[in-house]
């Protein structure tokens, strides 16, 4: 049932309270702490307004949805196509705010955590935009209708976990961003950036295949347990793969001078 | 290079924009008689699940086609009831009123048409909504889209676009259809000369066979896609007010 403290719970809970407590956390590890409280806000509310902004991207999704709503069309074109803008969206951020952000990708923990901190911001975007428009339905954004979406308790535990795996995928770009700035690894980069896109298709596909087979045992249980089980167990496979990527870039040693080239 | 990536961004917009101009639908005159019915079943992937059962009567306003699904997989018995009131001349939907039951709860939908726009309400277990959707172009309710197709020229060949209204989601599809070859078509209601019609919606396919005489009846209706299949059960099933549809 749609009610006013969910409503609240997504706007004041997750939207303000759940980033402030993230950032007195963050904003004590490592080198991070000498980071402005300005520009964490300002990364913060591009990265927020990212996901409205790269929006308009739906209209074209929905064009090759009704050119062919094929599982593999969907799955491998449409769904790819998505993950690529929400994750260059998050790239993006970093590229705006590389110079004052310079010192602190010379360290994987830094860049990563800062990474979180974009992702998080850009899933709030989502959560919040998404929101508007299930509460607002002549709000029409190309085409995009929630009209059968109503804020209940089962959507503030949904975006609970779909900003964490934003996050996530903030996280591992930043980690790419470290290899890319901090180690010139243009490469590993690349690989990081694939990564993302791929975490990012795996818990999205699990849902799109869920929605096309439900009548396959595995994806039905899935479906029924979706907020149990399911969603929690693509959360932590994210963070297990967070935890992986971190492990890795913690072996490389970075360059002493840093010298941030991602113009070519 | 920048140039070449912002003019490929701009191709992919305008492409997503690109109108494809499709003629007019032409209708025929109304083949519903008044008090019509008939009665399909609903067959999913090889397995009988339910019935579909629809009636036309006349009303002051032009028409009420009343289209009443119940089905019942692994134990979970759905059913969903709409009653669409049609404009007589134009057969343009006036009112939409919907009501269905699941496991999870009922959801019952009202839509008011006028010529540019749908008012839609909207009670859900969730809780309660309302919109206004602007239309334009060749626009219908969803749940009369099969019966419409009875009225168009059954000439192999004919092409026509519209957009069908769907009030329970608050959006508007469009809908290409494409008379198709005549085909001999077995159904349980018995042997039909069946007019193909194909139509194209959101990336997906459906084929409906009517009778290629009057009244042009519904006689399969196939989604390749979802495994959807409905067959039209019996032909005393098509009666007109004053005798008794048989059940099946």
């Amino acid at each position: 049932m749609q009610s006013l403290s969910a409503i609240l719970s997504i706007f004041l809970g997750l939207s303000i309270a759940f980033p402030l407590v993230l950032y007195l956390i963050f904003k004590r590890a490592g080198n991070l702490k000498e980071i402005s409280g300005k520009i964490w806000l300002l990364t913060f509310i591009i990265a927020f307004l990212f996901f409205p902004l790269f929006f308009f991207r739906k209209h074209w999704e929905r064009a090759l949805y009704f050119f062919n709503s094929n599982f593999w069309f969907t799955l491998f074109v449409t769904q790819m196509d998505n993950n690529f803008w929400e994750e260059f969206a998050k790239l993006l951020v970093f590229l705006i705010f590389l110079k004052p952000l310079r010192n602190f990708l010379k360290k994987s923990g830094e860049s990563t955590l800062f990474g979180y901190w974009i992702g998080l911001a850009y899933g709030i975007g989502e959560a919040v935009t998404l929101s508007l428009i299930a509460l607002f339905p002549k709000i029409n954004v190309w085409g995009y209708s929630l009209f059968l979406l109503f804020i209940t308790w089962k959507w503030v535990w949904e975006r609970f976990i779909a900003i964490q795996v934003h996050a996530i995928m903030g996280a591992i770009i930043g980690t790419g961003v470290f290899y890319w700035a901090g180690l010139r690894k243009k490469f590993m980069f690349f690989v990081f950036f694939i990564i993302s896109m791929l975490y990012h298709e795996l818990v999205d596909g699990v849902v799109l295949t869920m929605m096309y087979f439900p009548d396959i045992k595995l994806f039905e249980f899935l479906a029924r347990n979706i907020y149990t089980v399911t969603l929690p167990a693509l959360l932590i496979i994210g963070y297990i793969i967070w935890f992986g990527v971190y492990k890795i870039s913690k072996k490389q040693k970075p360059l002493t001078i840093i010298h941030p080239d991602l113009s070519g | 290079m920048r140039l070449f990536k912002l003019s490929i961004i701009l191709g992919m917009i305008l492409l997503s924009c690109k109108r494809e101009k499709k003629p007019e639908l032409k209708l025929l005159p109304a083949e519903w008689k008044d008090g019509e019915t008939g009665a399909y079943a609903v067959i999913v992937k090889g397995d009988t699940i339910g019935k579909t059962v629809y009636k036309i009567n006349y009303v002051k306003e032009g028409y009420k086609i009343d289209v009443l699904s119940e089905a019942e997989s692994e134990g979970k018995k759905t059913s969903d009831h709409s009653v669409v009131t049609v404009e007589k001349n134009t057969l343009r939907p006036l009112k939409e009123e919907r009501e269905i039951k699941t496991s999870g709860g009922a959801y019952s939908v009202d839509a008011d048409y006028t010529r540019k726009s749908v008012k839609i309400k909207l009670k859900t277990p969730m809780g309660e909504k309302s919109t206004e959707i602007p239309l334009s172009g060749n626009f219908f309710d969803n749940e009369m889209v099969t019966m419409l197709l009875r009225n168009i020229p059954f000439e192999k060949g004919f092409s026509a676009k519209i957009n069908s209204v769907v009030p329970l989601s608050a959006t508007s599809v469009p809908i290409e259809i494409t008379v198709m070859e005549k085909e001999k078509i077995n159904v349980p209601a018995g042997e039909f000369e069946a007019r193909k019609v194909n139509l194209k919606f959101a990336g997906s396919e459906v084929n409906i066979w009517y009778n290629e005489n009057p009244p042009r009846e519904m006689v399969k209706y196939e989604d390749k896609q979802s495994g959807l299949l409905m067959v039209l059960l019996s032909k005393k099933q098509f009666q007109v007010s004053g005798e008794k549809a048989e059940e099946s």
